[in-house]
């Protein structure tokens, strides 16, 4: 039947894009910040995800309290790397590119790490909830991914409260403008990045858990972190409302290219769009395109 | 009396650029003081050091009898307030939210909301826009926000970086006029300004800086009526300036 088919598509599409929208609220969020594209924000993903592994395979400790012990290990990754390889950079008032260059080789640097340490095989998360599923009707889900797209939804609304509603979020979006100026109002600027870099490492990290559960663990799994890239950049960089709309969207046409068309064809097409987003509307879908004001 | 702000023999570094060489100077409490000079003499360095956005890379800033600590927050904490030049408010925030992140470091919410009357009471404008983003305002009403906004810290004293610069003549004259009125409430000022006429006419005193040196200072009416303050900052009329457009009429178009 077309209608279940287009439908279970649809669910398809929106359980990677909500895992998309973790990584890309975040990536966006330090680029809003920074004003540089983190490449080693895979890194973060990667290391929530063999956190997440290793707890739950070498502890015996609940499912849930796993996660959150996991998200916290891959926050205070992204802090650590914020503190110790962009601080100097951003204190030197360094040129954008450099920041661009250490956040490169963050990620080649962990990624053999890893493979140096743990090694480069696949490993598979036990299977804890994926085995089960819940049938709707026309469509069906895995446990799994319900509870990964809820709980990815309520991290973001959660953040959407914190940065719209709280004092420092306010001082968030005021850093998000000029972050110097942000300084002068007397905001710590030094704890206000490290505070974003928290934020974004929890996000990946909880989307590096729920991506090892539904494929497996491997030490290039952070390169996904490319299609939430494209993903901020179509909903509008910088805006967080863009990242998750951005992120739904490319999930549900991935999803749909793939079953339709070819699997094959999904890839190309991602980056295609990314092409065709910077030629047409470099803003993206919300992006709040800043002129510059003299 | 000891001074409110004291500066010692500081001195500034961008990379091999020696931008400020060894500036010593005070500031009363209650004062207005000027520092004027040409673009490129280090008085927005001067500035920004004081403020915590610069690191000195020698020399000694007192405020209030104890050191100022080098970072910005805590230079706000301390109860100085920069003005920055080019205003740099908040242009995604609102009026009301801007004024709000001047309030940062408060938390007395009853005295923050009389604080924004108070703002309010000094430039109407804004309360007129308080919901509007602030990239929405007029340059002048931004000048007017970003006073406001480091008003919200109740600053004991405020630093304020070209606060004339890109206003129209009118506007200048409101802004000083609520500046003194700013500083009667118990404000001290300190301003730098290449509108030296202006500054001038507001400031009790001022320092003239040159090349990151200070090489002038003195009562205001005395700098009015200094012949050197006169060529070089006041535009007075001479062969000195015919020459200099004239030279600039010569030049060959780029």
């Amino acid at each position: 039947m077309i209608l279940s088919r287009v439908l279970q598509q649809l669910v398809n599409g929106l359980s990677i894009g909500s895992i998309y929208a973790l990584i890309a609220v975040g990536y966006s969020l330090i680029y809003s910040i920074l004003r540089f594209s983190n490449f080693a924000h895979g890194s973060f993903l990667v290391v929530g995800a063999y956190a997440g592994f290793f707890i739950v395979t070498a502890m015996s400790i609940p499912f849930i309290p796993a996660v959150l012990l996991a998200i916290l290990t891959a926050g205070l990754a992204a802090v650590t790397t914020e503190r110790v390889a962009y601080r100097p950079i951003r204190e030197r008032n360094s040129p954008t590119l450099y920041f661009i260059i250490a956040s490169m080789g963050i990620a080649i640097f962990c990624e053999h790490t890893i493979v140096a340490t743990i090694g480069p095989k696949f490993r598979t998360y036990p299977r804890v909830l994926a085995a089960t599923g819940v049938d709707l009707g026309l469509v069906s889900m895995s446990k799994m991914d319900v509870m990964a797209a809820f709980m990815a939804f309520l991290f973001l609304i959660v953040l959407q409260y914190f940065i719209t509603r709280t004092k420092q979020g306010c001082a968030i979006q005021a850093a998000s403008y000029d972050l110097q100026a942000a300084g002068l109002m007397g905001v710590n600027v030094n704890r206000l990045v490290g505070t974003v870099f928290l934020i974004a490492g929890i996000l990946a990290g909880l989307s590096g858990v729920f991506l090892g559960m539904k494929y497996t663990v491997y030490p290039q799994l952070g390169y996904l972190t490319i299609k939430a890239f494209v993903a901020a950049i179509f909903g509008g960089l910088g805006s967080l409302p863009g990242a998750i709309a951005g992120s739904l969207l490319l999930g549900v046409m991935e999803a749909f290219i793939a079953a339709f068309l070819s699997s094959q064809l999904r890839d190309l097409f991602v980056f295609s769009l990314l092409i065709a987003v910077l030629l047409v509307k470099p803003g993206g879908l919300m992006g709040k395109y800043v002129e510059e004001k003299v | 009396m000891n001074p409110m702000l004291r500066v010692d023999d500081l001195h500034v570094h961008y990379g091999i650029i020696h931008a400020l060489k060894g500036v010593s100077l005070e500031v009363q409490e209650g004062e207005i003081v000027a520092i004027i000079g040409a673009n490129g003499a280090g008085k927005s360095t001067f500035l920004n050091t004081v403020a915590g956005l610069v690191r000195p890379s020698a020399g000694t800033v007192m405020f209030l009898g104890k050191r100022l600590a080098p970072r910005a927050h805590e230079v706000v904490k301390a109860g100085i307030a920069l003005v920055p030049e080019g205003r740099r408010v908040f242009g995604n925030l609102t009026v009301h939210q801007n004024l709000m992140m001047g309030a940062y470091l408060r938390s007395d919410t009853a005295g923050i909301k009389h604080d924004e009357e108070r703002v309010y009471k000094l430039f109407p404008r804004l309360q007129e826009r308080h919901r509007q983003p602030a990239s929405t305002l007029s340059g002048g009403e931004q000048q007017m926000l970003a006073i406001g906004r480091a008003l919200m810290s109740r600053p004991s004293m405020l630093l304020l970086d070209e606060p004339s610069l890109g206003l129209a003549p009118i506007l200048v004259k409101d802004i000083f006029a609520t500046l003194r009125e700013i500083n009667a409430e118990g404000t001290t000022i300190f301003l730098v300004e290449q509108n030296a006429r202006q500054a001038l006419a507001l400031a009790s005193r001022a320092y003239v800086f040159q090349t990151g040196s200070i090489v002038l200072a003195g009562p205001s009416g005395e700098l009015l009526r200094n012949k050197q303050i006169q060529e070089a900052y006041l535009g007075a009329r001479g062969a000195d300036r015919k020459r200099r457009r004239q030279s600039k009429v010569s030049q060959p178009p780029a």
